[in-house]
């Protein structure tokens, strides 16, 4: 592996070549450094690129341990990003709004402190659709990323920035954040993996809550092993987040991947087919052939839930948006605008005037779908969608199935600027997805082919809850048996 | 229907100062709209689910000290956080 | 509900009369005596500190933070709902309240309610005050805002400053039915409840906004007027007494009590309507997904329950019953945590009534005494003083040693209540030990024969009558023992000198 390509090393072949003196921390950190400032330019996959000395002190600090045979932890050094909504100590998180321009973080999320305790060295924060609402990156408040397969079309979201970045060699893997599929939307228009973890299994101290019932911290890295490595470090209970599950922490998500998918029952879900691109259908119908020659059986399931699914989601995501974005009223942090000549309220008022359109209105939604006088009809009742969707899906998992299988997105990646006058036909871009959140369940996304115009389309898998490991090895499964994929254009 | 004032008076309930709510009212009508779909459901009568815990699950009352947020918060006056005032 | 029938009959009886008060609370109750904040490690108890010490990324509401619910608080809120008589469910959950308000850092509060189910850590309680029943509706746990500070009074200055050290302090919120029948139950009540959560170990009443209480008061079949902004339980019942004769005068003018909310003027001690704003009772309480909901099963009950300090009526029941105290006696002792755990520290089986009696009458009106000549506290920063001194009040001026030989004394008959008194009033005054005042004040007893017999003839001389009926009458005897005590001021063995009498007059 010469220099110049060492940076498109998957996770598990930088750890290996970097522990058995291949190349350095150093050199890889530093080609990497190199490249994102080459690509930048072109992907906008990046808000932030953190100090590039201090990153290579750090590199350096590696290497030294690697030498002297002390313990580097499982990421030796490698280079993450991760998405800007996620807190890391000292450093601007501004979620992709300007509302949060000046903030610094004073603490770091656990996951920040989990990849640094392993070795992990995090350069830089990414780009993404403003505090995560969503699905093309288009609604950050600092341009739109650009996808690396053709830079006229969207690279999905809202954790396009890390997608982009993992799909670009920005990085080997990266953070992302998953409230209705926006970690595996941008995998699956980047051709790279994407996995949301079962609620609860990853902390979410120190993530900007958006829609905090549902969402979770996944990664995104160019294979399934690199996910699963990467999970493995993040995921765990967490004293700061009530909400985790008490799964041992570090897990190691390797552990049996390679086990196959022999005599496993995967389901087709029709409601997530009938309506999908021609080419996207085709295309699960291939990996539905993939898994039954490695010895899955597959058939077709119908969940009659899921069709509702995408208006129970929108509507819970707008109520606890609305609440969870009241605290930025620019008071104790946040851009400056001076008090004088307001009374509260009016500044109140003012300040918030700051966040994007698309923000803007999914709290005048949420502020409506919650208020005493409609939340009946809309809040509970999405509440109790969601809780019916689950029951459906949980008896799908008891009774018959081990995965879950449709297309990530029902369409193919469009171009910038072609949907975002439409919320509603956005909103069906997302049917695929937001069971897994509002169910809980795990689900990952694979890359599985490029269509006819060059464009990436990504298979999603989902397990039943904490069967995370499971989920890991069918995509793996998935991943070896799909046909070859072209290399990403640059 | 959703009316343009129910979409004024709601922004205002949110605290969001809009320009003009005619900007907004169309994309916010076709979402609600959108929503309607829940009707259809047939949930009236389904029960919510919950995930519990044991009390010794939760934390233990002991004080820690977070050594001060200054640097990270405004203090704008011998540690006040200033705000306007309200009317 | 049972106050509502039995309002009817009464309105019914009085006739023409005014319609009775119907009188609510709801009691906002900082648990102070936790060491962390509801849902963050910060000092439950923020007093004494500089201004935004206390604070951290969660109670701040920083982006990112979640809240971390403290397990005491749950355990302390259950048990304050069981004293009250109210039905624990199988499940609590929490609530977002949304609104904008600078003091709350997260604009929206956590707190409980019963939207899906019974799910407040307490409810549908009911506890005797004064004889009548209180019915409890709820007992919840919230976070109390931070503080504003108002920068001088110019109009000009259009500023305020706030101090966040209190957001997010646990706080029971107890909610009654308005079952009150004036301002005397309510009173009673307050003082109850007071002394219920001292004696929890929940919190400390004498702290500044340790206890805070809104009013409701209608007239029966009138409309509700919500009274805030109280500050002090005093300040509650003068309030409660204004605006029912507020609302009397405007129901014998014939007009109609509007429904609102009101603010308690504490300076022209009057009611006085709030300005509500369009939309400010709109709160859209949302579930809060980021604590999950918490099981209290049957065996975290029982644990609670084990662990529930005596309550006060409980108390009560036993110094009558285990010690003979007299009841009035008991009813003082037992409602004051300080003294009555002082006096379990102190007891024997045979001091305790003669304790319990030297407590009572002496120990407290002395500690008190002390108390109000001390400078009253000028700030909020005296607080920590303050606190202080509550916390023991009466151990500051005497040990528990001490007090115990005191009264063992007395019980014994080595010393008289009055010598007792005047010891007490040594030994708090300077400090020392109850054999040094006992020994450099003279105040043990006279026992020695040779020197009461002067006293006693003295006594015989100088009461013939008396003597002459001693014979006859054995309570004249009574008096002369009286007589010989009042000599030797309290000093005389009283069994000795009963003795000399007997032998001088009866020839025994």
């Amino acid at each position: 592996m010469n220099h110049s390509s060492i940076i498109r090393a998957s996770a598990l072949e930088y750890v290996r070549g970097v522990t058995s003196g291949e190349f350095t921390a150093e050199e890889f950190l530093s080609e990497t450094l190199s490249r994102i400032e080459e690509a930048e330019a072109r992907y906008n996959a990046y808000l932030h690129v953190e100090d590039g000395q201090k990153l290579l002190a750090r590199a350096r600090e590696i290497d030294r341990g690697i030498k002297s045979g002390q313990k580097v932890g499982l990421l030796a050094g490698m280079p993450v990003s991760i998405k800007d909504n996620i807190c890391m100590r000292g450093s601007r998180t501004t979620c992709g709004s300007r509302m949060l321009e000046g903030f610094v973080a004073p603490y770091d999320a656990t996951a920040v402190s989990r990849l640094n305790a392993e070795g992990g060295i995090i350069v830089a924060k990414a780009n993404m659709d403003e505090f995560a609402m969503g699905l093309t990156t288009e609604f950050s408040a600092y341009g739109p990323s650009r996808n690396p397969w053709n830079t006229g079309y969207v690279p999905g979201g809202s954790s396009g920035g890390s997608a982009v970045a993992a799909a670009a060699f920005e990085c080997v893997a990266s953070l992302g954040s998953d409230t209705g599929g926006s970690v595996r939307n941008p995998a699956s228009f980047c051709s790279v993996v994407g996995y949301k973890p079962t609620y609860g299994l990853v902390s979410r101290h120190g993530l900007v809550s958006y829609a905090n019932s549902i969402e979770q911290i996944g990664p995104i890295a160019r294979t399934v092993s690199d996910a699963a490595l990467v999970l493995g470090v993040i995921a765990g209970r967490d004293e700061h987040d009530d909400t985790t599950a008490d799964a041992t922490p570090a897990t190691d998500y390797l552990e049996g991947i390679e086990g196959g998918v022999e005599g496993m029952r995967v389901g087709i879900v029709d409601e997530m087919t009938e309506g999908a691109d021609p080419e996207v259908a085709r295309a699960a119908e291939r990996a539905a052939g993939n898994l039954e020659a490695a010895g899955a059986s597959c058939e077709r399931v119908s969940l009659d839930m899921v069709g509702y699914s995408v208006p129970s989601y929108y509507t819970i995501t707008a109520a606890e948006a609305a609440s969870n974005l009241a605290r930025y009223d620019n008071l104790r942090y946040g851009y400056d605008l001076p008090l004088d000549g307001y009374e509260f309220n009016s500044y109140v008022a003012e300040a918030r005037g700051r966040f994007g359109p698309e923000v803007t209105r999914r709290m005048i939604l949420g502020g409506y779908v919650s208020s005493a006088g409609h939340a009946g009809r809309y809040y509970l009742k999405a509440l109790k969608v969601r809780a019916k969707l689950t029951r459906e899906v949980a008896d799908a998992f008891a009774s018959s199935y081990d995965i879950l299988m449709a297309p990530t997105v029902p369409i193919l990646p469009f171009r910038i600027g072609e949907k975002t006058d439409d919320p509603v036909s956005l909103f069906m871009v997302d049917l695929n997805t937001v069971t897994a959140n509002l169910t809980r369940r795990p689900a990952v996304s694979v890359p599985y082919a490029v269509s006819a115009g060059g464009l990436p389309i990504g298979i999603q898998m989902m397990a039943d809850s904490m069967q995370d490991r499971t989920l890991l090895r069918a995509a793996r499964a998935l991943e070896m048996r799909r046909p070859p994929l072209p290399e990403v254009p640059d | 229907m959703v009316t343009e004032e129910e979409i004024e008076s709601v922004s205002k309930l949110v605290r969001i100062k809009v320009a003009d709510h005619r900007e907004h009212i169309e994309k916010v009508r076709d979402m609600i709209n959108f929503f309607e779909m829940l009707d259809s459901a047939g949930v009236e009568d389904d029960e919510l689910v919950m995930d519990d815990v044991p009390v010794s699950r939760l934390r233990e009352d002991a004080h820690e000290s977070f050594g001060g947020l200054s640097g990270y918060v405004r203090e704008y006056r011998d540690g006040y956080v200033r705000v306007p005032k309200m009317d | 509900m049972s106050g509502d029938a039995g309002g009817a009959g009464a309105a019914a009886a009085s006739g023409m009369a005014a319609p009775r008060p119907v009188i609510g609370l709801e009691i906002h109750c900082q648990m102070t005596s936790l060491k962390s904040k509801l849902f963050c490690p910060c000092r439950a108890d923020y007093r004494g500190m500089g201004p935004n010490e206390n604070v951290c990324p969660v109670c701040m509401g920083m982006p990112g933070t979640l809240p971390r619910l403290n397990a005491e608080a749950v355990r302390k809120g259950t048990m304050i709902a069981m004293a009250l008589g109210c039905a624990i469910p199988e499940r609590i959950s929490f609530f977002r309240k949304n609104y904008f308000y600078p003091d709350l850092p997260k604009n929206f509060q956590i707190t409980q309610l019963d939207m899906y189910g019974d799910t407040s850590i307490g409810g549908r309680g009911s506890i005797l005050v004064d004889g009548g029943a209180v019915g409890i509706r709820r007992v919840q746990l919230e976070e109390d805002p931070g503080r504003m500070i108002y920068e001088g009074a110019s109009a000009r200055n259009h500023i305020s400053l706030v101090d966040y050290n209190r957001a997010g302090t646990p706080l029971v919120e107890i909610v009654t039915e308005p079952d009150f029948e004036g301002p005397r139950q309510l009173r009673l009540f307050l003082q109850m409840l007071s002394d219920m959560v001292e004696n929890l170990g929940v919190c400390n009443p004498a702290l500044e906004g340790a206890m805070r209480a809104d009013a409701n008061v209608s007239l029966e079949g009138g409309n509700r007027v919500e009274i805030k902004n109280i500050s002090s339980f005093h300040d509650l019942e003068k309030a409660v007494v204004f605006e029912i004769a507020r609302q009397e005068a405007q129901h014998s003018r014939g007009l109609e009590v509007a429904q609102e909310t009101r603010h308690w003027d504490a300076a022209r001690k009057i009611t006085i309507p709030s300005r509500l704003k369009e939309g400010e009772e709109e709160y859209r309480y949302l579930l809060e997904a980021d604590i999950p909901w918490v099981r209290i099963d049957a065996e975290t009950v029982e644990s609670l329950k084990s662990r529930m300090p005596e309550s006060v009526s409980e108390k009560r029941e036993r110094f009558v019953s285990q010690y003979m105290i007299p009841p009035q006696v008991a009813d003082v002792l037992s409602s004051d945590k300080l003294y009555s755990d002082l006096f379990d520290a102190a007891r024997t089986d045979k001091n305790a009534r003669e304790l319990a009696n030297i407590i009572t009458t002496d120990l407290m009106g002395l500690v008190m005494a002390a108390a109000t000549t001390e400078p009253a506290p000028d700030s909020d920063a005296a607080g920590g003083d303050a606190q202080k001194k509550r916390d023991d009040p009466a151990s500051d001026v005497i040990s528990v040693d001490g007090l115990r030989e005191l009264a063992d004394a007395v019980a014994s008959g080595q010393m008289a209540r009055n010598s007792a008194k005047q010891a007490l009033h040594e030994m708090t005054k300077t400090g020392k030990s109850f054999s040094e005042v006992s020994s450099e004040m003279d105040l043990g007893l006279v026992s020695d024969e040779s020197e009461l017999l002067g006293v006693v003839r003295s006594v015989i001389s100088e009461e013939p009558k008396a003597a002459e009926q001693a014979s006859s009458n054995p309570n004249t005897i009574n008096y002369l023992v009286g007589k010989v005590m009042q000599k030797t001021r309290g000093k005389a063995d009283p069994q000795v000198t009963l003795e000399l009498l007997k032998r001088c007059l009866l020839g025994d």
